[in-house]
């Protein structure tokens, strides 16, 4: 369980995170989603004592990341994959790092082998392409068998494989009990590894949500309707009370009606419908669309 | 295992996994005895025409001796190669209390420059006196208290440079910055000291860390200078440096965002 409380964290005049406030529950992985620049990996630094709050604190069950008895055993994060002395091998870092929690030497073996790197244990970490630094982040975080997980865009630079590689492991370890928290600037990479939602932009909490809550919410979900009497239907469907509009060729765009009350209604007025398909939002469009005002450089338009 | 061993652990797995750790002692030992033994045969070959005044006057013990220079660059990297990476932040989540990491830091860097120094002392002192017995000049042995007191209280302040090379690598952390400072803190006494007023030589050279560590190791020797302090305030006057620069070191760690 990780409680911040108004958490604030200002740059001279730069307020890069701004009063947040957000309880993050264990057994569901939670999406920490903004765009580049809106803060995240700033809250995360300070979640992990890196970083003093100007304001507002950060609790990891109930305390203060430095005054965690054994930080290594309750939590375990990867922020910087390529922040490693190149001329380690991957066995030399994860030694060091296993000497520091006071864990036995052959936690390295099992974790080389947990992420994959059991081959490549005895070559410099420098060699790494993103993918195999990820993986050896990874490897380090779980080193101490921590209760809370805390991945600063785990999937960047890894493969299909390796996504759906991390997809399993993260969904498996929140189904064990544990916090897990993945932060991500893209949506997609979202949809299907969280099951919880916090959003920020400019440093402020947007949404604190479901992934399905935060889907409906987005606008532009409607239903795609063609039919060859396009325009006795568009009138039928307005007066029943849908937002009806008209595209190229014989097709509708039809929202506030569902799909099947529009069927029922075709079929009241024996209308001919060729196609009726439910047209849900992406999740990327419902991000964006949040999001829209909080990013901090956007291309001006060229006119 | 007490969290402070496990720290001085990370530490000292973090130092002997690195190549350049071995080949700056290596390096820093084999240099050192051979510049030693190169000016201890510059003085052998010369040593038939020097005058009687100069046969008299020599003194075998602290002549030819140098310092181990590679050592501190130890220190440096002990602190700017994890700020240079960034790895500083894994450091300081695996181990968030600052001063335990900045004092297992402390602590293995001394351990390595102070068994690294005893090895350079005795080696210089032994290759100087083999050439010096060889070419008929006087020479020391160990079994010479005074010998022994260069030899050991030269290997006793090896870690103080190293240490506070160290604490200017987390201050600035830039090895540019760290290797500068303390290089400055080295020479600058000696080569700018003639450009001040005397009162600065007279008054406040003694009591900064080269010059008080000299006390120590040769203040005893004749020719060492009368401007040294008694060897008991200069040990003070080491460790009060060791605490100042710890100390300014702990607070900028403390205070700052990694």
């Amino acid at each position: 369980m990780i409680e911040a409380q108004g958490l604030s964290k200002h740059y001279g005049a730069t307020v890069a995170v701004d009063q947040l406030t957000f309880d993050i529950r264990p057994g569901v992985v939670t999406g920490f989603l903004g765009p580049n620049g809106a803060g995240k990996s700033t809250t995360m630094r300070m979640i992990l004592g890196l970083d003093q709050p100007t304001a507002g604190s950060v609790r990891i069950d109930g305390r203060r990341y430095r005054d965690l008895d054994a930080p290594v055993r309750a939590v375990g994060a990867l922020l910087d994959a390529r922040a490693v002395h190149g001329k380690r091998t991957a066995r030399q870092h994860l030694r060091w790092l296993a000497d520091a929690g006071g864990l036995p030497r052959g936690r390295v073996e099992e974790v080389l082998d947990q992420v994959g790197l059991a081959e490549v244990a005895g070559r410099r970490v420098g060699g790494f392409s993103l993918g195999m630094s990820q993986r050896l982040g990874i490897a380090g975080a779980l080193l101490g068998d921590p209760a809370i997980l805390l991945f600063d865009e785990p999937m960047n630079g890894l493969d299909p494989e390796g996504i759906r590689w991390i997809r399993t492991l993260l969904q498996r370890f929140a189904a064990e009990g544990r916090t897990i928290v993945v932060s991500s600037h893209l949506m997609h990479e979202m949809e299907e590894t969280a099951q919880h939602v916090l959003v920020i932009g400019r440093g402020r909490l947007i949404a604190d949500t479901s992934i399905a809550e935060f889907t409906q919410r987005a606008a532009g979900s409607h239903v795609h309707v063609v039919s060859p009497d396009r325009a006795r239907l568009g009138a039928l469907l307005e007066r029943a009370g849908g937002q009806v509009q008209a595209g190229d060729g014989d097709d509708l765009a039809v929202s506030g009606l569902a799909a099947a009350r529009i069927g029922d209604l075709a079929a009241e007025h024996g209308l001919c419908v060729h196609e009726l398909t439910p047209r849900r939002a992406s999740l990327e469009t419902a991000f964006m669309e949040l999001t829209h005002d909080s990013i901090e450089y956007r291309p001006e338009v060229l006119s | 295992m007490t969290p402070f061993t496990a720290t001085v652990r990370s530490e000292w797995t973090k130092l002997v996994s690195l190549r350049s750790t071995k080949l700056l002692v290596v390096l820093g030992v084999v240099l050192g005895i051979v510049m030693t033994g190169l000016l201890a045969w510059v003085a052998g070959m010369t040593y038939d025409k020097w005058d009687a005044a100069g046969r008299r006057d020599f003194e075998p013990i602290g002549t030819a001796l140098i310092g181990g220079i590679l050592f501190l660059v130890l220190g440096v990297k002990a602190a700017t190669a994890e700020y240079g990476s960034g790895m500083i932040r894994l450091t300081l989540t695996a181990t968030p209390r600052r001063g335990r990491v900045l004092a297992a830091k402390a602590l293995v860097v001394s351990a390595i420059s102070l068994g690294a120094g005893l090895v350079l002392m005795a080696g210089m002192f032994l290759v100087a006196q083999a050439i010096f017995a060889s070419y008929g000049m006087r020479s020391a042995s160990l079994s010479d208290a005074d010998a022994l007191r260069t030899v050991l209280g030269g290997a006793v302040l090896s870690p103080l440079f190293p240490v506070i090379a160290l604490t200017l690598g987390i201050m600035l952390r830039s090895t540019a910055g760290a290797v500068i400072g303390i290089f400055a803190l080295i020479f600058a006494p000696p080569f700018l000291g003639g450009l001040l007023p005397a009162w600065f030589a007279e008054n406040v050279v003694m009591y900064l860390p080269g010059a008080a560590g000299d006390a120590i190791s040769v203040g005893h020797l004749p020719g060492a200078g009368d401007d040294l302090l008694a060897p008991g305030v200069a040990a003070v006057v080491v460790v009060a440096w060791l605490v100042v620069f710890l100390g300014a070191a702990w607070a900028a760690f403390e205070r700052r965002d990694a």
